[in-house]
């Protein structure tokens, strides 16, 4: 069954749409990891304009952080002080990358960007993830792994204007949350991700924050900053499909419960290995889209910026 | 029948200034339809066209979109990478081109004569944005033409105008999901020796309708309104599922 999506101006399977959000949410739930950084490259490998993809998988975040930020919310993870801090770096820096997003497109050079930007952030987060995973399959199979230090000072946590953090039992300077929060943020306007994957290492490594409300804290901010992105896409490049967010996110919601009850019961190290070759895959096939010989070298597009 | 046509061409010569192709009788058609509606369903659809033609001649019918603004590039390799560099913006071209034809086209007219009428995606008037050769501008147009083709906007389908019967014929056109919205128009040319004899036009109008509309006109007229229903239907969404799983 064929639907027709009104602002990507193209008709697809409703079924692999449908299948598309279940997978991803699938693994989203599986995993805890937002799922943009796949659904986004999906959706153009489908024919999805790239700008259209990126500003519609923004509006899709919304809803699935939304959904998982309430359990943390419940059991009390959720840590508002730092991220409101978070979310004001976020908010500048959404609001710049899709002034960014915006200059490219009238350039003509946006696809690449994005699929540029993919292809070093998965290569980076796939090997990252499959190096760690092959370390601790290796190394649940030895006895007695050393202790990792709990809490390691940086020279950033020492920068001016510092703030309490409770939740987090941190003293730190807003400086370096601003930073992370504001990088987090163009890439989420240039991407159409969440950035959880580059949030949650940056929470836990470089400003210390406990694990146990690094995730919630996270989802809190991506929030605002996908609703931010989501606005501002439709005010300036019209690019949002809510046909397409709708059906991706009913997929996505009841795909990420059976992830998380699969999850729950499988052993994680082999299917992180699993989750980490897919990255690597999406990341390969649009590394060869970029340097394979296009089948024409001439291509056609609307005029922008008038 | 010929004679008739004869008798009347000079009856009419001689109470009017100017002979307009309506008045002749050698062609006679007509869309089926000419509306066609883009709802949720709308996967492409395919238009009939039929018509009665004198039977010494042969029929062309082209079908062209709204004009639009359209901007081609051209990717260079660079660092091993392709990347768009050289950009001509074409202005009046059709979104939209079909043609089909009752005979091979070198039956129906030279070249040249197309080339005059302006018929044929290569035929087709334009005008640039910017200084660029001639050499430049047929390269660039040639992309477009190939890149419209790829995407099934342009068609040029030999033959494909079949009789029913003697003097009336019937052809279909095919309107893929990515057809522009606007009005469209039919010209059916009858030729006779190579020669254009006489020009019939049809209007055709593709609109979104139902939802699709509604979304579609709400994102381009109300952005900003478009944009919090987005993010509110987002977090609605996001609310119901996570208190639906909850009990479960």
């Amino acid at each position: 069954m064929q639907i027709y999506l009104p602002i990507a101006e193209l008709s697809l399977n409703i079924f692999l749409i449908l299948g598309m959000g279940g997978a991803v949410g699938f693994l989203s739930g599986m995993f805890g990891v937002g799922g943009g950084f796949l659904m986004t490259p999906l959706l153009i490998f489908v024919g999805i304009p790239p700008a259209v993809a990126v500003a519609t998988e923004a509006n899709q975040i919304v809803a699935a952080s939304v959904s998982g930020v309430i359990a943390h919310w419940r059991r009390g993870n959720v840590d508002f002080k730092m991220g409101f801090v978070l979310l004001i770096g976020g908010a500048v820096g959404s609001t710049v990358g899709t002034l960014i997003f915006r200059v490219l497109r009238e350039m003509g050079q946006i696809d690449l960007v994005i699929s540029i930007t993919f292809v070093v952030f998965l290569g980076i987060i796939g090997s990252l993830m499959l190096v760690e995973s092959v370390r601790m399959i290796i190394r649940s199979r030895r006895k007695g792994a050393p202790r990792r230090k709990l809490h390691i000072h940086y020279w950033v946590h020492g920068l001016p204007f510092r703030m309490r953090f409770h939740k987090s039992k941190l003293y730190i300077s807003v400086l370096p949350p601003l930073a992370v929060g504001f990088l987090v943020g163009v890439l989420a306007a240039i991407m159409g991700v969440g950035g959880g994957f580059i949030m949650v290492p940056a929470m836990i490594y470089l400003l210390g924050m406990p694990t146990a409300v690094v995730v919630g804290t996270s989802l809190f901010q991506i929030i605002f900053v996908t609703a931010n992105v989501t606005f501002l896409h439709s005010v300036t490049n019209q690019t949002v499909d809510i046909v397409l967010a709708l059906l991706l996110l009913s997929g996505a919601v009841i795909g990420a419960q059976f992830g998380a009850r699969v999850g729950v019961k499988l052993k994680g190290e082999q299917l992180r290995a699993l989750l980490a070759l897919t990255v690597l895959l999406v990341c390969a096939k649009l590394f060869f889209d970029l340097v394979a010989v296009p089948t024409d070298t001439f291509s056609i597009g609307p005029v922008i910026g008038r | 029948m010929m004679r008739a046509v004869q008798i009347f061409l000079v009856a009419a010569l001689g109470c009017m200034p100017a002979i307009t192709p309506s008045h002749a009788q050698s062609l006679a058609a007509d869309l089926a339809t000419h509306v066609i509606d883009i709802t949720s369903g709308f996967s492409g659809t395919e238009i009939l066209l039929f018509g009665s033609a004198e039977e010494d001649g042969h029929v062309l019918v082209a079908i062209s979109g709204p004009k639009e603004e359209i901007v081609v590039r051209k990717k260079r390799r660079i660092g091993g990478i392709w990347i768009n560099r050289e950009s001509i913006v074409f202005r009046g071209v059709p979104s939209f081109y079909a043609v089909n034809t009752s005979v091979p086209l070198v039956e129906m007219a030279s070249r040249e004569t197309l080339k005059e009428l302006g018929i044929l995606p290569a035929n087709l008037p334009y005008s640039v944005e910017g200084e660029f050769s001639q050499a430049e501008q047929h390269d660039f147009f040639a992309g477009l033409i190939r890149n419209k083709e790829v995407a099934l906007l342009y068609r040029v389908t030999e033959g494909t105008i079949s009789y029913v019967r003697k003097g009336l014929f019937r052809t279909t056109f095919r309107f893929p999901a990515n057809a522009p919205t606007g009005t469209y128009t039919a010209n059916i040319h009858f030729f006779r020796n190579g020669e254009l004899l006489e020009t019939q036009s049809s209007p055709l109008f593709i609109n979104k309708s139902g939802i699709e509309r509604i979304v579609f006109e709400l994102a381009h007229q109300q952005p900003a309104i478009y944009g919090i229903v987005a993010i509110l239907l987002a977090v609605a969404g996001g609310w119901i599922a996570a208190a639906v799983f909850r009990r479960t």
